[in-house]
């Protein structure tokens, strides 16, 4: 057993650090501290940077352009960029497509498609859950069938993350129905702009815009787009979402509100907020702290692969425990601010914030708010418990 | 980082669970002759030399079998103030005998409405060549069993920290059972003792690093016994049948099992993460410590009190061995002060 962070590892934390203090533009930062997604024109700053450094694929192997780090630097990273409100990067193409394509795409997709990624000209979307195919996703009922050197996709995707400023979709779709229902799906790649995709906004709860639905209606591709052998697409699937099994701990964002809530209490003290309350406030920051120091032990242990039959319990465990700290960190900061979250706001309204409202107040409900998808995404947190119980007890 | 055991730290475990499995754990000579005395103890003296990580292994054990004998206290707590405050020749000799079970120290900290607080009202007064001492002492695990109390006292404005004989006259005490069923005792003191009994004048630093590594020890035994309570909780499940049905065929149940899993798992990373704060600065260790202690006892007394909850009215029966982890929770979690201690202690640091 050696669970301690060592002094290369020191040192790595010390280089990331300075790495993002020298790139990171401040306007992106603020931004995103205010809890806003980005697009984009917003990143693409930060992702050359991180391209120059060649950081921007920490899991991908080496040899197509990932960085060879350990599992403890990848965490390092992962908090560093928390810490410094760092905005995630179009995650579905460098964390999910991108290792897909290395473990099972033919020379011919990584030529076409890593560099692209890896560069930033070109983001993904995932066109995984449907209309009737949520936490059961196998049930999914877009089909594909083969029509000379194509195959044509008709069908409905929904919640696809990303969807209206993807240049692909990675589509999930059924190429055999004679087959019981995983045997029977394939991974396919579809450009955006191919006649037959039309993609319509869903305006969620936080108030943003992030997913969408998309229709495919008689769409047209290649058959060299389908990622390696037909009928495979559920092991790639499954592969695609255990290669970020630790992402929604969420852990360097909760670092983020773990640090960042102290200062939020004092500004509150200055501006009405009661001592007694406030001791409250810290009590319960306090306790978040500790929750949230333990998520990122969880992290460090599934990354590490600590053995056993747990690892993939723990996986799922901490998917639950990161939702619950995320809504505990925002409902906190709610608390703190209490009046000044009732004003809607958005960056791009151009309104301005009430005259009593902080900088500070921007963007806390409607993160709140965003947290309660953190409960349904990758796996609802019953799909979850029920992967513990089949993995532990049954 | 390697969370993997070493091949001595699997032996380790599989011979603790082994051996607790077939003999209990209530014989001091047992862990004695198992070695496990000695692990806390210096090799210079006899003993295994082991670390944080090792005392915490053989704890989780103990926890599940819920051993009675005051391993933290007895083998790790006054072992360690032995090994950092005794000098001179009686300081091996005396680790010799506790190293072979032959002679047992409990340590006296706590003090009648005092709650946690270390600094004692116990007075040490210089009388002739020796110390007279007066006060009261709570809560000394298996105290009635020990041939020494490691007593703390205040001295010139300090704590110090002196070795009592128990039999010694002036030392009364009175012996009483937790109600999870361990020994226990507290003692007014009125004694005097020679000086070579003072063990340091100074003790507070001693005292708050050794009992540190004592509440690890609580917190590794308190999720060996969440961790066999789950397990049991499960079985019980798949061989109960009511509705015409295994209760585990319900998916309420399931995932109320689940979600004893992932609390209890949380807490496996406290502790995971408290043991290499062993390796560095004392600020970050108390923390450390108090953060594991604050997850493990918050999250005990729900899992456990769930796991009784599970088993249906068979489970709070005392005859049912479920319940008795609910009862060591709410007992354990007081021997080193409680949540609420460790919470504000991990707010100060």
């Amino acid at each position: 057993m050696n669970m301690a962070f060592t002094a290369e590892d020191e040192a790595f934390q010390q280089e990331v650090r300075g790495f993002i203090a020298a790139n990171l533009p401040p306007a992106l930062a603020r931004r995103e501290a205010m809890g806003f997604h980005n697009d984009r024109a917003t990143v693409t700053a930060w992702q050359t940077a991180l391209h120059r450094r060649g950081w921007t694929a920490p899991g991908w192997p080496v040899e197509f352009g990932g960085t060879g780090w350990s599992p403890v630097q990848r965490y390092i990273f992962e908090r560093e960029c928390g810490l410094a409100n760092v905005p995630e990067i179009c995650l579905i193409a460098l964390s999910m497509v991108g290792p897909v394509l290395c473990r099972f795409g033919s020379p011919e997709l990584r030529e076409r498609f890593l560099q692209p990624i890896l560069r930033g000209d070109y983001w993904f979307c995932q066109g995984f859950s449907e209309p009737e195919a949520g936490s059961d996703l196998a049930s999914l009922r877009t089909r594909a069938v083969r029509d000379g050197g194509d195959w044509v996709i008709n069908g409905q995707k929904i919640w696809t993350t990303d969807a209206h400023m993807a240049d692909f979709m990675v589509c999930l779709a059924r190429t055999d129905t004679e087959v019981k229902p995983q045997a029977g799906l394939s991974m396919i790649i579809v450009p955006m702009d191919a006649p037959g995709v039309t993609v319509r906004a869903i305006e969620t709860l936080d108030g943003d815009h992030h997913v969408n639905e998309v229709f495919l209606d008689n769409v047209r591709v290649p058959a060299g787009n389908l990622i390696g052998e037909p009928n495979s697409g559920w092991t790639q699937a499954k592969f695609l979402l255990e290669h970020e099994r630790t992402h929604n701990a969420y852990a360097g964002m909760l670092c983020r509100y773990v640090a960042r809530i102290p200062a939020l209490i004092e500004v509150g003290r200055a501006n009405g907020l009661p001592e007694a309350q406030a001791t409250e406030y810290r009590r319960r920051h306090a306790r978040l702290a500790i929750d949230v120091e333990a998520l990122e032990w969880s992290v460090l242990r599934v990354l590490a692969g600590q053995p056993g039959p747990a690892l993939g319990a723990a996986a799922s465990a901490l998917a639950v425990r990161g939702a619950q700290c995320l809504l505990r960190a925002a409902d906190l900061e709610m608390a703190i601010l209490g009046p000044q979250v009732a004003p809607a706001f958005r960056p791009e309204d151009g309104v301005p914030m009430p005259a009593f409202a902080p900088p500070a107040a921007a963007g806390r409900t409607t993160q709140y708010l965003y947290w309660w998808a953190a409960t349904i995404f990758g796996g609802s947190d019953e799909v979850q418990r029920t992967i513990i119980w089949n993995t532990l007890y049954r | 980082m390697d969370f993997t055991l070493n091949s001595e730290q699997t032996m380790l475990r599989d011979s603790a669970r082994r051996y607790l499995a077939q003999a209990g754990g209530a014989s001091w000579q047992g862990y004695a002759e198992l070695g496990w005395l000695g692990i806390a103890a210096p090799e210079d003296a006899g003993g295994l030399g082991g670390g944080m990580a090792d005392l915490a292994i053989l704890a989780e054990e103990l926890g599940r079998a819920l051993a009675p004998e005051p391993f933290a206290d007895g083998a790790v707590l006054a072992t360690r103030l032995v090994d950092r405050l005794v000098v001179g020749h009686s300081r091996e000799a005396l680790l010799g005998e506790m190293i072979a079970g032959t002679r047992r120290l409990a340590a006296a900290l706590y003090e009648p409405g005092r709650r946690y607080e270390l600094a004692p009202q116990t007075t040490a007064v210089r009388d002739g060549g020796g110390y007279r001492l007066s006060g009261t002492k709570v809560l000394v695990m298996d105290g009635a069993a020990a041939d020494d109390l490691l007593v703390t006292a205040a001295l010139d404005g300090g704590v110090a920290l002196f070795l009592v004989g128990r039999e010694q006259a002036g030392v009364d005490g009175r012996a009483y059972r937790t109600v999870d069923r361990r020994d226990c005792a507290d003692f007014r003191l009125d004694v005097t003792v020679e000086a070579d009994r003072l063990l340091s004048g100074n003790a507070l630093d001693a005292v708050e690093d050794a009992l540190d590594e004592a509440r690890l020890c609580l917190c590794a035994d308190m999720l060996g016994g969440m961790d066999s309570a789950i397990e049991m909780t499960a079985e019980y499940l798949k061989t109960r049948t009511q509705f015409g049905q295994k209760l585990a065929t319900f998916q309420a149940l399931q995932h109320s099992v689940a979600d004893l899993f992932i609390d209890a798992d949380s807490v496996r990373s406290s502790l995971l993460r408290a043991i290499p704060a062993f390796g560095g600065e004392r600020a970050a260790r108390r923390k450390a410590v108090s953060a594991c202690w604050v997850n493990t006892f918050e999250t005990a007394k729900r899992v456990t009190g769930m796991a009784v909850h599970l088993h249906g009215a068979i489970g709070f029966t005392t005859e049912y061995r479920v319940g008795h982890y609910l009862r060591r929770a709410i007992v354990s979690e007081r021997l080193f002060g409680d949540v609420e201690f460790h919470l504000a202690r991990y707010m100060e640091g």
